[in-house]
């Protein structure tokens, strides 16, 4: 019935309908004042909790939901996760104080599709409602550059082959072994421990254990 | 005439029956009571003691006061060789145990080492443990298991000292962690209200003045300064609570928490923090925080401290749990020399952890960068 009631998103013409979330009243009238001139744009319903929001939803059944990120009681994040399944439909656009990749990635992943930080809501919010109503997906792009290079951390490893001592020395490294640990598990000294590893980093061309312990999983060395 | 000797001779009641008794069963009975009195009173005696020099001496004082020597010394072995610590004072007129005190230390080493009671002239060579040893002159027939239960009370309340001292010990550095957290405390709170005062505070009245300028005569200009003012307070408000407790943990979790954590201190100051995450699930609201902060706080030492280009901070599965390790390149220090400072940062940090079941350990040597590692087990159902 939601689905036949509703009018077309975004391209189609038809008003793109808003539910908001969060616990503060003057915010809630902030963004609705902030959309109160657009034709396009329709606040249809609120909630201040994602406990709230749950149980009205689904009787509005809104196109986008304008979701405050820090929610005291369920979080934004699960209140998100909560939403992709009770609405599948809705579109998910975080409000949030946070301007960290962190959050981005983590509200992405469940299931959001826009993401506005509330310094810059006069000047994104319309710009990332409109575009996810068009099936798209919205993230300032200082923040996505921001991802991007996490996520690019970490070159590719070199292709090399280390010796048997030490694959067993990264291994037990991977294990999370102290080297006294290994020293002790293989019968050497803890320097020699000390000098097969730097061995193997500097074959696989890495200088973090964070690399180092990357590369042993990737290479299923430890589960 | 010895054997006289070395029977009680200050303990009244017995003396007389043992004086006029010739039979071994009478006088073997006697012996006997005098025995298990000596160790009750010497029992007594030791229980209220925690220093180990006092405890020795009273403990000899008991032995020649019951009779049993003439003269005794309690000796004490520490890092420096052994040295007489208690002296049983003697009242014998004519002791010809005396003449012999010179030789007395090398036997009492030779004692010492073999662990088992040694003669030397008069005097009875009495290991107690590993490294006391009482000296007793002027017995030649006390029997051997009232010997070794001597032995074996007087350890026992030494054993006691020492970990009464242990104790203490433990104590005093629990109180001075205390003490280091308290204040760091109100530091904090002192840091908060003075961020809070000086920058909030300012914005906000200025904020608040400039509202009521414009409710009069509304100026576009004047507005857009308000306006910058509220985004920089905003900015502030924001700093402050990160600083306080990074909501990133509650909401993302510990992964998330540590990529913000080693951005912000790349930012700060240039050394690069690579973060390895591999769990498959969050863990307790405990374990992140406990983990989080002990990352926190070795991060910040390597900050201070190591000089390092680079660090990891990795979270992996192991050992029944749950394990971080955070490295560095950096100078790397002797970890069993310490400024107190350090020491006390690493107790809490080994406290925190010890608090959920879990541990500490750190590797480093100097210009070998350093390794921690936090290890918690997994939480029963």
């Amino acid at each position: 019935m939601a689905s036949t009631t509703r009018p077309a998103e975004g391209a189609g013409g038809g008003r793109v309908r808003l539910f908001l979330v969060d616990d503060h009243a003057i915010v809630r009238a902030g963004v609705r004042a902030l959309l109160a001139h657009h034709d396009m744009l329709e606040v249809v319903g609120e909630a201040e909790s994602g406990e709230e929001a749950l149980t009205r939803v689904v009787a509005v059944a809104p196109d986008v939901v304008l979701l405050d990120l820090s929610l005291p009681g369920m979080n934004g994040i699960e209140t998100a996760r909560a939403l992709r399944k009770t609405i599948p439909a809705a579109r998910l656009v975080a409000l949030s104080m946070h301007e960290d990749p962190e959050y981005v990635q983590g509200f992405l992943e469940a299931g959001g599709s826009g993401y506005v930080p509330k310094s810059s809501l006069e000047t994104q919010l319309v710009d990332a409602i409109l575009a996810v109503a068009r099936g798209e997906y919205y993230a300032p792009a200082k923040l996505l550059a921001e991802l991007a290079r996490e996520m690019a951390q970490g070159d590719p490893y070199k292709h090399v082959k280390l010796t048997g001592r030490e694959l067993e020395v990264v291994t037990q490294i991977a294990e999370g072994n102290t080297y006294r640990e290994i020293a002790e598990a293989l019968g050497i000294s803890e320097k020699t421990v000390a000098t097969y590893r730097e061995r193997a980093s500097e074959k696989l061309g890495v200088r973090s254990r964070a690399e180092l312990v990357r590369w042993a999983i990737e290479r299923g060395l430890v589960g | 005439m010895t054997r006289m000797r070395a029977l009680p001779h200050r303990t009244g009641t017995h003396a007389p029956t043992l004086a006029t008794s010739r039979r071994a069963g009478v006088d073997d009975a006697a012996r006997r009571t005098h025995e298990l009195e000596t160790l009750h009173r010497l029992a007594r005696r030791v229980a209220s003691e925690g220093e180990p020099r006092l405890l020795l001496e009273r403990a000899l004082d008991t032995l020649v006061a019951m009779g049993w020597f003439t003269c005794g010394e309690a000796l004490l072995a520490d890092d420096t060789g052994l040295a007489t610590v208690a002296v049983g004072r003697c009242d014998a007129v004519d002791c010809d145990a005396c003449p012999l005190r010179d030789g007395l230390e090398e036997g009492a080493r030779e004692a010492l080492r073999s662990g088992a009671v040694t003669h030397r002239g008069r005097w009875h060579l009495v290991p107690i443990g590993s490294d006391a040893l009482f000296a007793l002159a002027g017995a030649e027939d006390v029997s051997e298991s009232f010997l070794a239960a001597v032995v074996e009370l007087v350890d026992a309340a030494l054993k006691r000292t020492h970990l009464h001292a242990r104790l203490a010990e433990k104590e005093q550095q629990r109180s001075r962690l205390l003490q280091a957290v308290l204040s760091a405390q109100e530091e904090e709170r002192g840091r908060i209200s003075r961020d809070l005062q000086d920058q909030i505070g300012q914005s906000l009245t200025a904020l608040l003045l400039g509202l009521d300028r414009n409710l009069e005569a509304p100026d576009p200009e004047d507005l857009a300064k308000l306006k910058e003012i509220a985004s920089i307070t905003l900015a502030d408000v924001r700093r402050i609570a990160l600083d306080l407790r990074p909501s990133v943990l509650d909401e993302l979790g510990l992964e998330a928490a540590l990529r913000r954590f080693a951005r912000d201190t790349h930012e700060r100051y240039g050394i690069d923090v690579r973060v390895l995450v591999t769990l498959s699930a969050r863990l307790g609201h405990q374990e992140e925080t406990v983990l989080y902060r002990v990352a926190q706080e070795a991060l910040t030492n390597v900050v201070r401290h190591a000089g390092a280009r680079a660090a990891s901070m990795v979270v992996t599965g192991s050992h029944g749990g749950v394990q971080l390790v955070v490295e560095d390149d950096g100078v790397g220090f002797d970890p069993g020399a310490l400024a107190a400072a350090e020491q006390v940062g690493l107790m809490g940090m080994r406290e925190r952890l010890e608090l959920l079941g879990g541990s500490l350990g750190i590797e480093s040597a100097r210009g070998e960068g350093c390794s921690l590692y936090a290890r918690l087990p997994s939480r029963r159902a």
